[in-house]
């Protein structure tokens, strides 16, 4: 190989890389370098270099830690509901002929061209005090009062389910094209009733496509912050709302940066087990 | 049949609030409720009238095409060297340019604020600009590395053989065949950039405020009629969007990417 054929890629790629070093890798590495100092909040002054106080201060917190488990409580509701809901879509998609499956993807990929902001103000509408599910539960009688929906956090796991579920469908809906047909008949042939061969075959052989959905379904709702404080007020708070309010509001940043690391742990430790359990077989011994 | 009609169903969930949205624009009440009262375009009217959101709306607009050219400038020359080229560190040049995507959007947000700060270049609509390029970048060079994956490298070869100089021969022989790729990117580009909230929440600065994120900034006020309407115009705008780019490219073809954020 020619010196100028090992140099080509590096000479196409190296200026983006560069740019993305300088604005990208080295912000997030300082964010790291921060989350150790400590400043006092009335003088912005740093005090400390070196210290772990805020990680002590969020992880020996009932505030903290009970906002932290308010915000995994809502991404796992968010992604049993998104899996629920989005395999049978998914199966249907499977199945449907190629002008419907195109005309039915582009129904559901495209609320994902609409800004998060506005399909969240969507939810208001519907769920509010006097919206489309109070006044049609009101209608009937089957209320007397409105019901209380939005901002409590069945709200804020509606509103996310919805703004994720596209992501689930697909990666769901995926895995199950790649599995051959002729799989499901010979099971049927030799005298597995479609629901047997359903639970037997088809849905061990999706695990990848669910795993991955859920990956990334959970991995959006931990971090999420719009959606949660559009449909859940000032009364439902999530982890990511409050690396915001340290940031903006405290201006405590290396607080903020702290709580963004806690974050990116998190995330990165859920994709991590999830992805052992799975190259662990663990999964397959769950619909024996 | 039963999975056909929970199918159904389920989609016509997923369009509710949109529907909602525009159903409400039309109320003639001042206040928001379902079903919206009679007929009117005076919210529409109201909404055209608020300089705030038309400025919004422009700077949202500029920072989206200025976005859109980058990506695609940018994610093209890195499509084509990890597409087609061999070379050591490859995989971690592709894992590196992915990771926008895979880290929380609000951490990128925060890392950007306090680094723009601390070297003192501070929140300009270039720091706007640049923190919605490594968002959308990691897209472009996805659908650009797909369109490249399917051409034969013979075609770029042959023209090199008949003496075009490489750049040349890449701007005769592959670059008419990616333009779908191209488009495709700088569109997905575009309009992650024009409905970013996360990141443009932490850039954005009281005389610089993305179009999302003066409406997000209501949030904590009484739903207007006249900002629904305001959200009923962008719903329409990004249906006439969808319906330019399933023209020219599909818009499945987006999601691939999108999909396997």
């Amino acid at each position: 190989m020619r010196v100028s054929e090992r140099l080509a890629p590096w000479l196409l790629a190296g200026p983006v890389v560069l740019i993305f070093v300088v604005f990208f890798a080295v912000p997030i590495l300082l964010l790291f370098a921060g989350s150790v100092e400590r400043v006092d909040t009335a003088t912005f002054q740093v005090v400390e270099r070196f210290t772990l106080h805020n990680y002590r201060k969020f992880l020996f917190d009932r505030f903290y830690l009970g906002v932290l488990g308010t915000t995994l409580r809502i991404s796992v509701l968010v992604t049993l509901a998104a899996l629920v809901t989005g395999y049978p879509v998914a199966s249907y998609l499977r199945r449907a002929g190629p002008r419907e499956r195109a005309a039915l993807m582009l129904l559901i990929v495209s609320p994902l061209l609409v800004s998060l902001v506005i399909r969240s103000y969507g939810w208001v509408i519907v769920l509010g005090p006097r919206g489309l599910i109070n006044s049609v539960l009101t209608g009937l009688h089957l209320v007397s009062a409105p019901l209380k929906l939005i901002y409590t956090e069945t709200a804020v796991v509606v509103g996310l389910t919805h703004v994720f579920y596209p992501f689930m469908v697909l990666a769901i809906y995926s895995s199950l094209q790649t599995i051959d047909p002729a799989v499901v008949h010979a099971a049927q042939n030799l005298g597995a009733s479609p629901r047997m061969a359903f639970w037997r075959v088809t849905l061990p052989l999706s695990v990848p496509g669910i795993v991955a959905g859920s990956l990334i379904v959970f991995a959006l709702s931990v971090s999420s912050f719009v959606t949660p404080t559009l449909l859940g007020g000032p009364w439902v708070k999530v982890v990511a709302y409050l690396a915001w309010e340290q940031n903006l509001v405290v201006l405590d940043w290396p607080f903020a940066a702290a709580i963004s690391v806690i974050l990116l742990v998190l995330t990165a430790a859920v994709m991590y087990a999830y992805n052992r359990l799975v190259e662990r077989g663990w999964f397959a011994g769950v619909f024996q | 049949m039963a999975l056909r009609v929970v199918t159904y169903v389920l989609i016509v969930l997923l369009l509710v609030p949109l529907a909602a949205i525009v159903a409400t624009s039309f109320t003639t009440l001042s206040y928001v409720t379902f079903p919206p009262q009679g007929f009117t375009l005076r919210w529409y009217g109201e909404a055209l009238h608020k300089q705030e959101f038309l400025d919004s709306f422009v700077l949202s607009l500029g920072i989206a095409l200025v976005t859109a050219v980058l990506a695609t400038v940018l994610g093209a020359p890195v499509a084509v060297a990890l597409v087609r080229y061999r070379f050591p560190g490859r995989d971690l040049v592709n894992a590196f340019f992915m990771s926008p995507l895979i880290l929380p959007t609000v951490v990128i947000g925060i890392a950007l604020l306090q680094f723009y700060n601390q070297v003192r270049i501070g929140s300009t609509s270039a720091s706007l600009v640049l923190g919605h390029v490594i968002v959308t970048t990691p897209y472009a060079i996805r659908l650009i590395a797909a369109s490249l994956t399917g051409l034969d490298p013979a075609i770029e070869r042959a023209a090199r053989n008949l003496g075009a100089p490489p750049l040349r021969a890449f701007r005769l022989a592959t670059l008419p065949l990616i333009r779908p790729g191209l488009m495709a990117g700088a569109v997905f580009a575009f309009i992650t950039s024009f409905d970013n909230v996360t990141i443009s929440i932490f850039l954005a600065t009281p005389r610089m405020v993305t179009l999302p994120v003066r409406i997000y900034n209501l949030w904590d006020q009484p739903m207007y009629p006249w900002l629904i309407a305001i959200c009923s115009l962008i719903i329409l705008w990004t249906v006439i969007l969808i319906a330019i780019v399933e023209r020219a490219v599909s818009v499945r073809g987006l999601f691939g990417a999108a999909g396997a954020r």
